[in-house]
C-alpha cells in the first residue's frame, strides 16, 4: 500500500477474519486470520498487523466492524444468561417455537419430510420463563389489568436464578406499552432489592413491532449477546487505540447502516457479516454509475444473492437465520445451499446425482484436500476438470490432490451411472450453476424485475469461477468481478455511511374513498409516529456525539392495500404528511411500485390502503475507501500476466486453456477464452465464446464474444 | 372437425383419452416404456426438473405477497403445480399438496365436458373450481386454474390452490358442520371461466363482493394466485423456447413415468410386502343439528376397515370393503378426496424428494365400495363441508400401517403417526363490526407420533401441510374477536411410550370484543369416543380431543380482583376451568349444534396426540425427567405410567431420578401385568360370549350391522372370526 491506512475494516466470519486497510489514494492491503469465536479481538489484532504491518493508526479516520460475534455468543451459549418474562400462557413460547422452527431454513426436501423436522435449542430454558397476567388487546387498550404480585414473583424468582438479564416481552406491546413499563418499574425494585446486577429489555423500547414470535427471539438476541458483543469489540477498539486510532469504532448494521460500538440497539449488527458485500456493491455502484445490481457471493457453503435497485440494496424486516425467526431488519440475501464444498453423491433409488445439502466445510473439506473426506465436492469437481490450478490454492497454502478427487468421483458418481468421471465433474458443475442461476432469476422474477435491467457482480472466493456459467442466458447489462473478490465484504464495509434505522407500529386505515379530512387525521397519525421515531434518532446521535443537522433524514411507510399480509417500504416522497394531496403522493408512489412488481390483475385500490408500519432511517456522511481509477491501456496483457496453458474439462472436451495471473492484468486488457485468470484467492473462468475486459476501475467484465 | 388446442391439433380429449389408453395397456404412464430423454442426459434431466420447481416457488412466493389471507401469511394453505395438457401433475411446490391430484381431476373434468368446444380453452383464459363433485376436499379450498399456450397450443396447465376463511356458507363459517344439503355449502365455482385475457371478469367480482362477507380477502387470494399462474406461465414459455417445445412435451411426461418406478423402487426399498389391515371409526353426532332435512338427524357410526396389500413388484392396493354406508352429512369422503389424502400423505413419508406427481400415485390402487361413506353413488346433492375430515383420520390410521413395513425393514427413524385434526369455528361480528365466519387455523398446535428412534416433536406434525405453523398470536387476533390465553403444551395430551407422541397445545380462547357470536363445529377428525390414535409395539394411545366451552363465567371480575384465569386444561380429574372460574360448562360432543356466546366466555379445546411408541416402562428415566423440567409430564405421569421415582432437586434446579426405586416399581409392573395376562383364546372365548348376549352399544352394533349388510366379504370374515351363525346380525343376534 506504501501510504498510512485512512479506513481499516473487517469481515470477521465463521473461519476466517479479514482486515482491509485502506489508503487515502484507494489503495488498499489485506490481511487475513483464523477466526477467534471466544474473543474475536485476538484474531482481529493478527489480521490487523498482516494488514498494516505494525504501522501507527494515527491518521485512520474510521475503523469499522463486520461479523458474526453476536451470533456466536448465542449460539454457542457464552453469551448473558436470560431470563423471560411473557404473558401467563404463553411460558413454552421458547419450546413450541410457533412450530415453523422445526423446518424453518430447510430446502424443499427436507421441508417435505416430516422425520427431518426438528427444533433448534430453545434460545431460553423453560424454567427460566416465567408468565404474569395481564392483557393489553390489538387495539391496544388494556383487556386484564396486570397481576403485579406475579410480576414481583417473576422478577424475584429470576434473580434467585442468577439471571445476568430479563428480557420483557408481551402481547401488543407495540400498540400500549404500559404494561411492560410497569413491569420494568416493579422489576427494577425487586433487582435493587435483591442487589442483582441483572439489566432489564423491553421489547416495546427496542422492537415495537408486530409478531411476537420473532419480537421476543429478537429481545433475547439483544439482552444475551449485545453486551458480551460490545465487550468483545470494546476490546478490538482498544487494541486500535493502542496504535494510535484515536475516534470509535463502528459497527455495521444488519439494515446496511453502521453506528458506534455504544449505540443502544446492537442486536441489529448481528447479521452483518454477510451484507458486507452488498454495502460493497451500493458503493461500486454509485462510483460506477449503475444503480440495478444482482450481487452474488459463493463461498464454501453458499451462494447468497442480494439485489440493489435504484442503488439501493432491498429490505426484509422478518428474518429467519440460523433457523430462528427475527423481527430484525435485514438487507435480503437469500441463500441456497451451492457452495464449492457441498457434496456430490447418487440417489440409489433415481440414480440422480444429488447435489449436497450439507458440505464438507473447512474440515475434512474436499477429498483434494486429504483432510479425510471421501466424499467428492464441488470443489473436487472443478479441480478434476481443470479449472482450480492444484498448486495455487490459497496461494500455494494447501495443495491439492487431484488423483485424489479424480478417483472418488470415479468410485461415488461415475461407476454406478456408468458414465465417464470427467461427464460427472463437468455435469455437476453445470447443475450448480443451473441452481445459482435459478436462484437469481427466482429472486428477480418474485419482486417482478428482469435480468436486462441489471448487472451482476461476482464475489466471493468462489464467485468468480463460475459466473460465466450461471449468468450465462439470463441476459444481464453486464457481468463483472473484482481482483479483491475474496475480500470484497471487508471492503464493503468500509464504504457505509454512519446510519440507523427506526421502526414502530401504527394503525393507519385509508378506505376506498376516503374524503379529505379522514386523510389528512390519518395524516397526523402518520406525522406522529415519524415524529417519535425522530426524537428516538435525535438522542442516539446525540449519545454518538453527531451533529442531527448533518443529518439526511427520510421519513417511511409501508403500505398495503386494505386486508393485504404483506406491504411494500416506500420512502416518502413528502417530510410530512400535511393534507389529503401528501397522502395521495404517497399511496401514488406505493401503486406505481406494485404496479411495477405484480401483474395487473393483482391491483386491487377498491379495499383501500393500510399503513401498520412506519420507518425512519438518518444518514450522517463518513469517511469511505475511494476506488483508483486508471487511465485504460493496452488491449493485450503483458506477458509477465500470461502463466502458461493447462488443459481444462468443459462441456464434454479438453481445451487447452491459457492462464493468467489477475494480480499482473492492468486497466483495457482483455483475455480470450478459453482462459483461467488466477489469484491467489480466486479463480475466474473464461469458457469458449466469452471475454474478460479490465475497466478503468479494475473491474473485471465478462463479455459475450461478439456483444458489448 | 376443427382443429384441437393440443399437440398436433388434437383435442384435449382425444390427448386424454390416448393417454389413459396407454397407461392402461402397458401400465407404464402414457406408454412410455423406457423414459429415454432423461436417462439419456441426466444432467440436462436435471437442469430441466429445477428450471420447473424454481418456477413454481416464485410463483408461490408471489401469491404469499399478494394475499389477504392469514391463511397464507401464517401457516402457508396453499400450492401451486404444473400439469400436463390432460391434466396430470408434472411437478409441484410445497404446501397443501393434497390438491395436487385434485387439481389435475378438474382439468380432466373441464376436458371431459367439452370445454374445449363449449366453453372454449383460450389463451389468458382463467378458471374457478371449489366444487368438490368435480374434485377437491372442500368448498373453502378454491382452485385458480390457468392454460399456458404456445403458438396457439395448449401445452400446459397451471393451477394454484388456497384455502378461504369465508366462501358464504351457512353459518358458522367455511365448513359448517350443521350443513346437510349442497345449498348451504356456500359459493360454488364449478370450473367456471371467469376471466379472459389474464383479468378477472368485472361481473365475477361483483358476484363476490356481493355474496361474501370478506370480498376483499377472496378476492386478494384470487389475484395473488392469478399473478402467480402468469408468473409460472411467463416462465414455461421461457423453458420453451430454451428447451424446445418437443423436449418439453416429452420430458414432462417422463417425468411423470420416471417417478413412477421411482415411487416402486421407494417401496420395495424401504417396505415389507404383504397385508396389512386396521379400522378407522367414524362418528357422527348429528341428532342435535338444526338441520332442515329431516333425515339428516341421528346419531351414527360408520367403520371403515383398511387393508393395505403391499405387492412383491412395489404395487400397493388399498382395500377399503366393508366401509359402512354413506349418510346425510358434510363428512362422506369422494374417491378424488382419497386419492388426495394419499397424495399429501405421500409427499411427507415417502416421496418427499422433490420429485412428487402423478407418478407417486400410479402404482397405487384404492378400491372404495360404491354406496359407502368414502364413495356415495352421487355427491351432487350433498353437502361437501368436511370431505377431508374422515379422510385425515384414514390416512392418519394408514401411516402407522405403513411404520409396521418401515419397522420390519428397519427404517425405524422414519415411522410416523399422525392426529386428526379439528377446531373450533366461530360465526358473529367481529372487533371491526362486521358479521363473517371467524376461522383461526394454525396448523401447529399437534404433537407428531412417535418414531422407532425418539419422541415425536411437540406441537410439530399434522398430516394437512408439512408447514406446521401456529402464526403468531398478535396477528390471529387481528382477524379473530378472541385473546389467547395460553399456548402450553397439555402433558396428558402425549401417546405415552419409551417414545412418547409430541404434546400438543389447547386452544384457550377469551370471547373478546364480540357481539352476537355462535361458535359450532369442530372442524376435522370425526372421532370422538373411539381412540382412533392408537400406539405402536406397546405405546399407549394420544389423549382424547374435546372441547369446553365456559359460559357465562367470572372472567371479567376474577381479572378485575387479579385471581388466576384459565391459561391451560389442566389435570383431567382437576381441570383448570373448573378450580379458575365460575362459569357455565358445556362438553359437547366433537359436532355441537351452534351455541351462542359472549364476551368473556371462553372455549377450550384438546386436539389429543397421537400414539406413542414402545413400552412406557421401557422410557429412559433422563427423558422422564427431561420432561417433568419442561412441564411435558407431570410427577403423576412419571410415576404412574412410566414407573419413573423423581424428586425436584433444589439446588440443580432441575428433577433428578431415583434408579434404584425406578427398576423397582418397574419390576412390579410387569409382575403385575404377567398376573393379569390371559390366553387368546380366553380373551376370544369371553368377547364371543359378550357379541352373543348383544352386549354392544347400539351405535356400534348398527355401524357392524350396517357393513355387513354391505359387504359380503366384510360379513364373512367377521362372522367367520367370531364363529357366529351366518345370519347372526350384532345387537340382533342369529
Amino acid at each position: 500500500m506504501g501510504a498510512v491506512p485512512q479506513i481499516i475494516s473487517c469481515d470477521t466470519g465463521g473461519t476466517m477474519t479479514d482486515v482491509i486497510a485502506v489508503d487515502a489514494a484507494g489503495r488498499f492491503v489485506i490481511g487475513k486470520a483464523a477466526t477467534t469465536p471466544s474473543d474475536q479481538s485476538e484474531g482481529y489484532v493478527e489480521a490487523l498487523e498482516e494488514a498494516t504491518g505494525g504501522i501507527r493508526l494515527d491518521a485512520v479516520e474510521a475503523c469499522v466492524y463486520s461479523g458474526t460475534a453476536m451470533l456466536n455468543a448465542l449460539l454457542t451459549g457464552t453469551g448473558r444468561r436470560v431470563g423471560a418474562i411473557v404473558p401467563r400462557g404463553e411460558e413454552d413460547i421458547f419450546l413450541h417455537q410457533r412450530s415453523r422452527q422445526t423446518w424453518a431454513g430447510y430446502g424443499y426436501a427436507d421441508v417435505l419430510h416430516h422425520a427431518a423436522h426438528h427444533r433448534p435449542e430453545p434460545l431460553v430454558p423453560r424454567r427460566l420463563v416465567k408468565g404474569v397476567s395481564g392483557r393489553i388487546d390489538m387495539f391496544g387498550a388494556e383487556a386484564i389489568p396486570l397481576y403485579e404480585d406475579e410480576v414481583r414473583s417473576a422478577v424475584h424468582s429470576l434473580v434467585e436464578e442468577g439471571v445476568d438479564a430479563i428480557a420483557v416481552c408481551l402481547l401488543f406491546s407495540y400498540m400500549n406499552p404500559m404494561h411492560e413499563q410497569r413491569v420494568a418499574e416493579i422489576a427494577h425494585d425487586e433487582i435493587e432489592a435483591a442487589q442483582s446486577s441483572a439489566t432489564l429489555h423491553l421489547s416495546h423500547e427496542l422492537i415495537p413491532i408486530t409478531r411476537e414470535q420473532g419480537r421476543l427471539n429478537t429481545l433475547v438476541l439483544h439482552a444475551a449477546a449485545a453486551e458480551p458483543c460490545r465487550e468483545q469489540l470494546a476490546r478490538i477498539e482498544g487494541a486500535l487505540r493502542e496504535r494510535g486510532y484515536e475516534r470509535s469504532l463502528q459497527v455495521v448494521l444488519s439494515h446496511g447502516g453502521v453506528a458506534d460500538i455504544r449505540y443502544p440497539r446492537l442486536h441489529e449488527s448481528t447479521f452483518s457479516g454477510p451484507i458486507g458485500g452488498l454495502l460493497g456493491a451500493r458503493y461500486l455502484a454509485r462510483e460506477v454509475g449503475a444503480d440495478n445490481w444482482v450481487c452474488a457471493d459463493m463461498g464454501g457453503t453458499s451462494f447468497d444473492v442480494g439485489l440493489l435497485r435504484g442503488g439501493e440494496p432491498i429490505l426484509d424486516r422478518e428474518v429467519t437465520i440460523t433457523r430462528r425467526i427475527f423481527n430484525l431488519p435485514t438487507l435480503v440475501m437469500d441463500t441456497i445451499g451451492a457452495g464449492m464444498g457441498m457434496y456430490v453423491t447418487v440417489d440409489p433409488i433415481t440414480s440422480r446425482i444429488t447435489l449436497g445439502p450439507e458440505s464438507a466445510g473447512a474440515d475434512p473439506g474436499p477429498v483434494s484436500y486429504g483432510g479425510g473426506n471421501d466424499i467428492p465436492t464441488v470443489m473436487d469437481c472443478a479441480l478434476v476438470c481443470g479449472l482450480l490450478n492444484p498448486d495455487n490454492y490459497l496461494g500455494g497454502k494447501v495443495r491439492l490432490d487431484t488423483d485424489a478427487a479424480l478417483d472418488s468421483l470415479e468410485r461415488h458418481c461415475a461407476k454406478p451411472l456408468d458414465v465417464d468421471p470427467h461427464y460427472v465433474a463437468d455435469g455437476v458443475l453445470a447443475l450448480v450453476a443451473s441452481r445459482m442461476r435459478e436462484h437469481i432469476r427466482t429472486i428477480l422474477s418474485t419482486r417482478g424485475f428482469s435480468p436486462a435491467d441489471h448487472r451482476l457482480l461476482a464475489y466471493g472466493g468462489a464467485g468468480p469461477l463460475l459466473m460465466a456459467a450461471y449468468t450465462e442466458g439470463l441476459g444481464f447489462q453486464g457481468v463483472a468481478t473484482l481482483p479483491w473478490a475474496a475480500a470484497f465484504s471487508a471492503f464493503g464495509a468500509a464504504t457505509v455511511d454512519l446510519t440507523h434505522r427506526y421502526q414502530k407500529s401504527t394503525g393507519v386505515v385509508i378506505p376506498d374513498g376516503a374524503g379529505d379530512e379522514w386523510k389528512a387525521g390519518m395524516g397526523h397519525m402518520v406525522n406522529a409516529g415519524w415524529e417519535e421515531l425522530e426524537r428516538q434518532a435525535r438522542a442516539d446521535l446525540e449519545a454518538e456525539g453527531l451533529d442531527w443537522d448533518e443529518a439526511v433524514v427520510q421519513p417511511l411507510a409501508y403500505v398495503r392495500y386494505g386486508g393485504q399480509m404483506e406491504d411494500l417500504e416506500i420512502a416518502s416522497p413528502v417530510p410530512r404528511v400535511n393534507g389529503a394531496r401528501d397522502m395521495d403522493a404517497l399511496t401514488d408512489v406505493f401503486e406505481d411500485l406494485y404496479g411495477r412488481i405484480y401483474a395487473g390483475v393483482a391491483k386491487h385500490p377498491e379495499a383501500g390502503y393500510h399503513i401498520l408500519e412506519l420507518g425512519l432511517t438518518v444518514t450522517v456522511a463518513k469517511a469511505k475507501p475511494r476506488l483508483t481509477r486508471r487511465p485504460r491501456g493496452e488491449t493485450a496483457p503483458a506477458p509477465a500476466a500470461v502463466k502458461g496453458t493447462r488443459d481444462v474439462y468443459h462441456e464434454g472436451a479438453w481445451l487447452a486453456a491459457t492462464i493468467y495471473d489477475m494480480e499482473r492484468l492492468a486497466p483495457g486488457n482483455a483475455v480470450a477464452a478459453p482462459a483461467v485468470i488466477e489469484a491467489a484467492t480466486t479463480t475466474l473462468f473464461v469458457p469458449p465464446g466469452y471475454r474478460v475486459e479490465m475497466d478503468e476501475w479494475s473491474l473485471l467484465w465478462l463479455r459475450r464474444e461478439g456483444g458489448r | 372437425m376443427t382443429r384441437g388446442i393440443g399437440e398436433d391439433g388434437r383435442t384435449l380429449a382425444q390427448m386424454l383419452e390416448a393417454t389413459r389408453a396407454r397407461t392402461g395397456e402397458t401400465g407404464c404412464y402414457a406408454g412410455i416404456m423406457e423414459p429415454k430423454l432423461l436417462t439419456g442426459d441426466p444432467v440436462r434431466a436435471e437442469l430441466y426438473h429445477s428450471r420447473l420447481m424454481a418456477a413454481l416457488i416464485a410463483g408461490r412466493e408471489t401469491t404469499r405477497m399478494i394475499s389477504g389471507s392469514p391463511f397464507v401469511r401464517e401457516v402457508a394453505e396453499l400450492a401451486i403445480g404444473l400439469y400436463t395438457p390432460e391434466g396430470d401433475s408434472i411437478a409441484q411446490s410445497v404446501g397443501i399438496q393434497v390438491h395436487i391430484r385434485c387439481m389435475g381431476e378438474v382439468i380432466q373434468w373441464m376436458i371431459e365436458h367439452d370445454y374445449e368446444e363449449k366453453v372454449g380453452i383460450a389463451d389468458g383464459d382463467l378458471f374457478w373450481c371449489n366444487d368438490p363433485t368435480v374434485a377437491g376436499m372442500h368448498p373453502a379450498d378454491v382452485y385458480d386454474l390457468l392454460p399456458i399456450f404456445v403458438e396457439g397450443e395448449l401445452v400446459a396447465w397451471v393451477c394454484t390452490v388456497i384455502m378461504e376463511m369465508d366462501i358464504g356458507a351457512v353459518s358458522p363459517g367455511c365448513m359448517p358442520t350443521a350443513n346437510v344439503e349442497r345449498s348451504t355449502d356456500g359459493m360454488r365455482f364449478t370450473a367456471e371461466k371467469v376471466g379472459s385475457d389474464d383479468m378477472l371478469r368485472h361481473d365475477i367480482e361483483l358476484k363476490v363482493r356481493y355474496g361474501l362477507d370478506m370480498a376483499d380477502m377472496f378476492l386478494l387470494d384470487r389475484k395473488g394466485a392469478i399473478a402467480a399462474n402468469i408468473r409460472v406461465r411467463e416462465e414455461i414459455r421461457r423453458i420453451i423456447e430454451e428447451f424446445g417445445l418437443d423436449w418439453f412435451r416429452c420430458a414432462n411426461r417422463e417425468l411423470i413415468e420416471e417417478e413412477r418406478r421411482n415411487q416402486i423402487a421407494r417401496l420395495r426399498q424401504r417396505t415389507v410386502p404383504g397385508r396389512y389391515r386396521n379400522v378407522v371409526p367414524l362418528e357422527y353426532y348429528m341428532a342435535d343439528q338444526p338441520v332442515t332435512w329431516l333425515p339428516a338427524k341421528k346419531d351414527h357410526i360408520r367403520i371403515v376397515p383398511i387393508e393395505m396389500r403391499i405387492e412383491t413388484a412395489g404395487r400397493v392396493v388399498l382395500d377399503f370393503e366393508g366401509a359402512g354406508s354413506w349418510g346425510w352429512h358434510p363428512f362422506n369422503a369422494t374417491p378424488s378426496g382419497m386419492w388426495g389424502g394419499l397424495a399429501f400423505t405421500l409427499v411427507q413419508t415417502i416421496a418427499y424428494d422433490g420429485r412428487a406427481n402423478l407418478g407417486s400415485l400410479l402404482p397405487f390402487e384404492i378400491r372404495l365400495p360404491e354406496g359407502s361413506v368414502l364413495n356415495p353413488p352421487d355427491v351432487r346433492p350433498l353437502a361437501t363441508a368436511s370431505i377431508w375430515a374422515p379422510v385425515i383420520d384414514i390416512y392418519s390410521l394408514w401411516c402407522g400401517m405403513v411404520s409396521g413395513a418401515y419397522y420390519m425393514r428397519g427404517f425405524r427413524e422414519e415411522m410416523f403417526t399422525y392426529r386428526g385434526g379439528c377446531g373450533l369455528q366461530m360465526a358473529g361480528y367481529d372487533q371491526y363490526g362486521t358479521k363473517r365466519p371467524l376461522l383461526a387455523a394454525p396448523t401447529g398446535n399437534f404433537g407428531a407420533g412417535a418414531r422407532g428412534t425418539g419422541d415425536g416433536l411437540d406441537a410439530g406434525g399434522t398430516l394437512i401441510t408439512a408447514e406446521v405453523d401456529l402464526g403468531n398470536v398478535e396477528i390471529w387476533e387481528c382477524f379473530m374477536p378472541y385473546m389467547d390465553l395460553g399456548r402450553r403444551f397439555e402433558p396428558w395430551s402425549v401417546g405415552w411410550g419409551r417414545f412418547r407422541s409430541g404434546a400438543s397445545i389447547p386452544t384457550t380462547a377469551l370471547l373478546h370484543r364480540s357481539t352476537e357470536t355462535i361458535v359450532a363445529g369442530v372442524v376435522g377428525s370425526a372421532a370422538e369416543f373411539i381412540l382412533p390414535n392408537v400406539g405402536l409395539c406397546g405405546g399407549y394411545p394420544g389423549g382424547k380431543r374435546f372441547t369446553v366451552i365456559l359460559r357465562d363465567t367470572d372472567a371479567a371480575e376474577r381479572a378485575a380482583s387479579g385471581l388466576p384465569l384459565v391459561h391451560e386444561i389442566g389435570h383431567p380429574a382437576a381441570p383448570a376451568y373448573e378450580t379458575n372460574i365460575r362459569a357455565e360448562v358445556h362438553t359437547p360432543h366433537h359436532l355441537p349444534p351452534p351455541m351462542e356466546v359472549h364476551d368473556g366466555d371462553i372455549l377450550l379445546v384438546s386436539v389429543g396426540s397421537p400414539g406413542g411408541f414402545g413400552d412406557p416402562l421401557e422410557r429412559a428415566p433422563e427423558a422422564v425427567t427431561a420432561d417433568l423440567d419442561d412441564g411435558l409430564a407431570t410427577p403423576e405421569i412419571a410415576d404412574g405410567i412410566y414407573g419413573v421415582h423423581a424428586q425436584f432437586d433444589d439446588g440443580a434446579k432441575c428433577w433428578v431420578a431415583n434408579d434404584e426405586a425406578t427398576a423397582e416399581t418397574r419390576a412390579q409392573r410387569r409382575s403385575a401385568r404377567l398376573e393379569r395376562a390371559e390366553p387368546v383364546s380366553e380373551w376370544w372365548r369371553r368377547s364371543r360370549a359378550r357379541i352373543l348376549d348383544g352386549e354392544i352399544h347400539p351405535m356400534l352394533a348398527e355401524a357392524y350391522a350396517d357393513s355387513i349388510e354391505s359387504s359380503e366379504v366384510f360379513a364373512a370374515e367377521y362372522r367367520g372370526f367370531w364363529g357366529l351363525p351366518d345370519d347372526f346380525r350384532p345387537g340382533v343376534g342369529a
